[in-house]
């Protein structure tokens, strides 16, 4: 069982140990002087002799140790869990195929799903889960000489917007994905259908807009399809979202939109109470959102105009403006398997059983010793 | 020191059967001012006593014998000018205590030795004086009589405080002044500083019977320590540092030379010698110093 220390900076504090050792040697140097009156009979061929003796070898040698004690203690020790003799896993994450993961597992390896208490693959395949946080548990859990495997989909959910930081690197086997998973990335890739409707006299407003999803289709091409008509063209086909630059909306709209649709309009909502989803710079309001049944109505507070709106002519309008509309873009849960491949090593925290409480112990029985051989020898000192 | 600890409880006993013999006037020969420091010869009556044997029966007062059915011996007062001078070496070297017995000086010792002297003497009928041989200046108490001259001396050796150097030959002059002829002189010291020495071997040779106890502690003579030691010389201040363990040999032999050469002088010069160390008792120094009557070379 080996002891490692949480803060291994901290053993530099058994410098300290040299400090009994001083103050021992410094009281010595110190010594009463001791009255003779026969002094003159001392040869003068006597030489003092400088040596190092100590007085109270045992005391000292006791005060040493507490010093040492409450230094590893205060270093928070822990016990590193033993070594189980290089042992190799292999994590299957759910969602892949299951017989071409089972033909990839490594010969000597031990399989398991990467799911809540890594069940063996015998048992039937589990749902996709939080993928990283499962894997920071498993790599947390096993000594660092263990190898482990990942057998993976191309495409892994449940991650957390970063590569895991972890105790060792990843051997990473990709196998091919189940079904499901692969239309759920398709669909990931679809193009924003994006419906603007206005009216005559907002014209020049929707401009803006017309400007803002090229200003995106420059930066990702075909991400947004916009279809964009007066007010009293009928929407054809399905969309994401409903920009409406005009009067109240339609009945047909206002169901879409309690249905579960997103709507932009420049008429803004009354309700105060609303959250404000979109400001500008001096933090003052530009949109706020409103439910609307399953739907979301997020309404302008100023007129799509730059003289009521500066940030129109601003660079980062576009932006800001899908920002207002989708939230704040939420960290990739979903990326390449090779991601799961740790970049960093994290070489301090595990799940290791602290050794505080032994050492605690032994500074209490220490300190009472000391004390104990410190009054027993408190006899006026005649040397 | 207070007066009542001068003389130990332990020792008043043992004083009764002491006497401060005058080596000349016990030896017989030398008849001169001092007939007998024996009571019961002279014509004026002292006091009564009981009987001891070894009494001469002619001393028996029977008449009283007839009265009492007691037997007294009639002492009377003798013409007595045996002066005792008791002299205390206070210089700053007698504050030397052992390390098994911090609180006990060669000065406590020298002067309940001193006291238990004075005591002895007085009780004889003897005169005492007392001199402190102190540094600035002798500290004189002029002899007398009497079991108030012992108060006396109590008192000024229970207030005697020692320090300083040890005095020089030009301090010790008035010493010759007073001290006459045919005195007997008690000079309890270590012996430490020559002049002392000096004094003591010219007192003896100047017709002056001079007795020498000798103070020493015990770790003078055993040097006990170990280690390195600062060692401080009370009298100059002067410090040394030695290592202990490797000075003991030379330090152990030359002071026990020097020791033997003192004592040959001092027996040379007539002087009756008594060595007091602080771990023995001071009966036995008093026992030394007063049972060698008559036996002096």
């Amino acid at each position: 069982m080996n002891i490692s220390f949480a803060r291994p900076a901290l053993l530099w504090a058994l410098a300290s140990l040299l400090l009994p050792l001083l103050i021992h040697l410094v009281r010595r140097r110190k010594s009463q002087p001791t009255p003779f009156a026969a002094m003159r009979w001392l040869g003068a061929g006597a030489a003092p002799r400088r040596r190092i003796r100590l007085v109270d070898p045992l005391l000292l040698l006791l005060r040493m140790l507490l010093l040492a004690a409450l230094v590893g203690w205060l270093a928070l020790p822990w016990f590193d869990p033993p070594p189980a003799a290089s042992t190799h896993w292999a994590l299957v994450v759910p969602g892949v195929d299951p017989v071409a993961a089972r033909a990839k597992v490594p010969s000597d390896a031990i399989a398991r799903w990467l799911a809540p208490g890594f069940p063996p693959l015998d048992q039937s395949p589990a749902a996709p889960q939080a993928t990283a946080s499962l894997l920071r548990e498993f790599d947390a859990q096993r000594h660092p000489d263990e190898r482990i495997s990942v057998i993976a989909p191309p495409q892994v959910d449940g991650l957390d917007g970063a590569r895991p930081v972890l105790r060792r690197t990843l051997e990473l086997i990709e196998v091919a994905a189940a079904a499901k998973v692969a239309t759920t990335a398709a669909a990931a890739s679809r193009p924003l259908r994006i419906a603007l409707r206005y009216s005559a006299e907002r014209e020049p407003a929707a401009r803006y807009l017309r400007a803002a999803v090229a200003a995106w289709n420059a930066l990702e091409p075909d991400s947004a399809i916009l279809d964009a008509a007066a007010i009293d063209t009928p929407l054809g086909g399905s969309f994401d979202w409903l920009w409406w630059l005009g009067a109240a909306l339609p009945e047909a709209q206002q169901r879409w939109l309690a249905e579960g649709g997103i709507v932009l309009s420049d008429t803004p909502v009354t309700d105060a109470d609303s959250p404000i989803v979109w400001r500008d710079d001096a933090g003052r309001s530009i949109a706020r959102a409103v439910g609307d049944g399953r739907g979301r109505r997020i309404g302008l507070d100023r007129a799509l105009d730059p003289q009521a709106l500066p940030l129109l002519l601003d660079g980062r309008f576009p932006q800001q403006l899908r920002g207002a509309l989708q939230g704040q873009p939420a960290a990739p849960t979903t990326a390449a398997a090779t991601f799961l491949i740790p970049d960093t090593l994290d070489s301090g925290s595990a799940v290791r059983r602290p050794a505080t409480y032994a050492l605690s112990l032994l500074v209490a029985i220490l300190f009472a010793l000391e004390r104990l051989l410190a009054s027993a020898r408190r006899r006026p000192e005649l040397a | 020191m207070a007066i009542a600890e001068l003389i130990p409880p332990a020792l008043q006993g043992e004083l009764k059967s002491l006497r401060l013999a005058s080596r000349r006037a016990a030896a017989g020969g030398a008849v001169g001012a001092h007939a007998s420091r024996w009571r019961g010869s002279g014509l004026e009556f002292a006091q009564y006593r009981a009987y001891e044997p070894g009494d001469e029966p002619r001393r028996i007062d029977w008449r009283l014998f007839a009265r009492s059915d007691r037997l007294f011996v009639r002492e009377s007062e003798r013409d007595s000018n045996l002066d005792v001078w008791l002299l205390l070496d206070a210089s700053a070297s007698m504050l030397g205590a052992d390390l098994a017995r911090p609180g006990q000086t060669k000065f406590d010792a020298a002067r309940s030795l001193l006291a238990c002297l004075a005591s002895i003497a007085l009780r004889q009928g003897d005169r005492v004086g007392l001199v402190i041989v102190a540094t600035p200046a002798l500290q004189w108490l002029a002899p007398a009589v009497g079991m108030r001259q012992l108060d006396r001396v109590l008192l000024a050796l229970s207030r005697a405080t020692p320090g300083g150097p040890a005095p020089d030959e030009m301090q010790l002059r008035p010493l010759w002044q007073r001290i006459p002829q045919q005195a007997m002189v008690v000079l309890a010291s270590d012996f430490f500083d020559p002049p002392c020495v000096e004094m003591a071997i010219r007192l003896a040779g100047a017709q002056r019977e001079v007795l020498a106890l000798e103070v020493l502690g015990a770790d003078e003579r055993d040097f006990p320590f170990r280690g390195g030691h600062r060692f401080v010389d009370p009298e100059s201040g002067a410090e040394l540092a030695r290592d202990a363990d490797s000075a003991r040999r030379d330090y152990l032999q030359r002071f026990a030379h020097d020791r033997s050469v003192l004592r040959t002088r001092l027996a040379g010069a007539g002087v009756r010698h008594a060595l007091h160390t602080l771990d023995a008792p001071l009966r036995d120094a008093l026992r030394r110093l007063l049972g060698a009557q008559g036996t002096g070379p």
